[in-house]
């Protein structure tokens, strides 16, 4: 891998670091979808 | 070092190039010409004069030419049709260009001292001595009778790779082939080969080959200083020592600027900076420098238009390796990405407003299993709370386990719509001792992480099991919104540095068959014999 390459593919994962500290996605985040309810939920 | 090497320096692979030239070459004599440069000598019927020459110094260590290359026979003729009205002093040179023509051609023979065999001096003027290419006797170019300096008598016969009088293209300028020289490493008796090169414009040069690694080197005025670690310091750039020894001339044929003699031996040493090599020779008379630039075989292989070339073993003692430029060029960057992946968690970090939403706790009883028919002791519904904007949301559980667990199960239920998030882990933690020392496994706590849960009052449903042993049989909840993660960023770094790493990694592992071949070797072995 030549220099400029790593310099952008580095580029891309600090871009995309920063996406995720915007957006609040963490990686081994639970992002299971809401589930429509089954039953009596005790309070 | 080991004495395994078959280097100089004690080395085998890649090993210590050869050291390198050489005697200064004298100035050539003559006046500088003015106009065209002269063409190269011998082959080709060019004639000139033996005091004619360019004197381009051989050892100028900016080697800058003043005026553009040598041109072949042709293009002097087409550069002399399309030249200016030549002035008076030219028409004077000129004149006595054609006196000198008339002498005969350049190139110079006489008969062998010792053979009797036809000896050509292709470089008449700035020759002191010219070996018999038939009985291989070194012959004093300077003397009248052509006097004997060496006799040859029976040591092997090598035939040089590239035959006397060949020329090539190297760094741009032609070159022709004048000298040849087997020289030997005296302590390790490694031999290598020396081409003596020749232009008239730009004097001369040498091309080194050993163990196939090939090398151009120029004589330099300039001297390096002393640097640190035994290295010299030259036009800015650090040069490590890379060997020390003695050099003894096995073989000669050709013609060379100084009397040479087979067993003629100097003190060398090597520096290296990949490509360059610098190197000193010293006798009980003077101290030579030169430079030398590594060349890729194939680069020798097209300008002499060579069939086979040695083989290239190791790494050479100059040899640029790839991987080890292409450290060279991404080590920088990648702190610089290192830096900057900290700068963004940090400001992340900074700019996250962490806030607990929910913390309770409650008791249970050790070792119950689940009994449906007995909800109340081992199930736990939460207060509710409130949920604010679509963040992530971390559910932090502490059992305070030791060496036992606590299974639970469960679900963060919104109170106004009924939907659901699934909650489902095991927290245990042991500890103890054994022949190694103390030792534990597991955590007291576990936390889960739910990405962009939907704004509005939650709840948590558990039920739980837990095993024997000791517990302290309390339970703690907590809900912490927009917990800053390390996770994306930790991946982060190792995405960015696992290339720096791996060239790193390989160009350590080229230096140190590199250095393998040297004494001064900074990679020194655990057991302290490299």
């Amino acid at each position: 891998m030549g220099k400029n390459m790593y310099i952008a593919s580095s580029l891309f994962v600090c871009l995309m670091l920063a996406v995720a500290c915007a957006t609040g996605f963490q990686i081994g985040a639970d992002a299971t979808k809401p589930q429509k309810p089954t039953g009596p939920h005790h309070k | 070092m080991a004495g395994n090497s078959d280097l100089p320096g004690g080395n085998d692979a890649g090993g210590a190039d050869p050291p390198e030239k050489k005697r200064k070459p004298p100035p050539l004599p003559g006046e500088k010409p003015k106009r065209k440069p002269p063409p190269l000598p011998g082959a080709g019927g060019v004639t000139d004069d033996a005091d004619d020459d360019d004197d381009d110094d051989a050892d100028d260590a900016d080697d800058k030419p003043h005026r553009s290359p040598p041109p072949l026979p042709n293009a002097v003729a087409a550069a002399a049709a399309t030249a200016a009205p030549p002035s008076t002093e030219e028409l004077e040179e000129r004149a006595a260009e054609r006196e000198k023509k008339k002498q005969g051609p350049r190139a110079k023979n006489f008969s062998c001292t010792n053979c009797g065999a036809s000896v050509t001096i292709r470089n008449p003027g700035q020759t002191f001595s010219v070996a018999c290419e038939s009985c291989h006797s070194i012959l004093d170019a300077t003397s009248e009778s052509y006097r004997i300096l060496t006799r040859f008598y029976e040591k092997a016969k090598r035939e040089p790779r590239i035959p006397l009088g060949t020329r090539g293209k190297l760094q741009g300028h032609e070159w022709e082939v004048i000298g040849f020289i087997v020289r030997r490493d005296v302590q390790w008796g490694v031999q290598w080969e020396e081409y003596l090169l020749f232009n008239p414009y730009y004097g001369y040069r040498w091309l080194l080959e050993n163990q196939g690694h090939w090398n151009i080197t120029r004589s330099v005025k300039d001297r390096p200083e002393a640097g640190a670690s035994s290295g010299v310091i030259y036009h800015a750039q650090t040069y490590k020592l890379f060997y020390i020894g003695k050099a003894e001339i096995d073989y000669v044929l050709g013609e060379f600027y100084w009397k040479i003699k087979s067993g003629d031996a100097v003190d060398m040493k090597d520096y290296i900076c990949p490509p360059y090599m610098l190197s000193v020779e010293t006798d009980s008379n003077e101290e030579n420098w030169a430079l030398s630039e590594y060349l890729q075989p194939s680069v020798v292989r097209k300008a002499f238009n060579l069939d086979q070339m040695p083989y290239m073993k190791g790494i050479g003692p100059n040899q640029p390796v790839a991987v080890t430029e292409t450290w060279r060029g991404i080590r920088l960057p990648w702190l610089g990405f290192l830096a900057l992946l900290f700068f963004i968690q940090f400001v992340y970090c900074v700019s996250t407003r962490t806030e607990d939403l929910l913390k309770q706790d409650f008791l249970y009883v050790p070792n119950q299993k689940s009994k449906e028919n007995d909800p109340v002791l081992n199930s736990y519904t939460t207060r509710t709370f409130e949920i604010p904007e679509n963040r992530n949301v971390v559910l932090d559980f502490d059992a305070g386990v030791d060496n036992s667990w606590f299974y639970y199960a469960g679900e963060l239920v919104n109170d106004k719509t009924d939907e659901t998030f699934p909650i489902e882990n095991t927290i245990e933690y042991y500890h103890g001792y054994d022949s190694d020392g103390s030792w534990s496994e597991g955590s007291t706590s576990a936390m889960q992480t739910l990405w962009k849960v939907p704004p509005g009052p939650y709840y948590i449903n558990l039920d739980w099991e837990s095993g024997p042993g000791t517990v302290d049989g309390s339970f703690h909840v907590k809900v912490k919104k927009d917990e800053p993660g390390w996770l994306n960023y930790w991946l982060a770094v190792i995405l960015v540095s696992i290339v720096p790493i791996w060239t790193w990694l390989s160009s350590r592992g080229s230096e140190v068959q590199r250095w393998s071949d040297s004494d001064f070797t900074p990679y020194k072995s655990s057991s302290g014999d490299d």
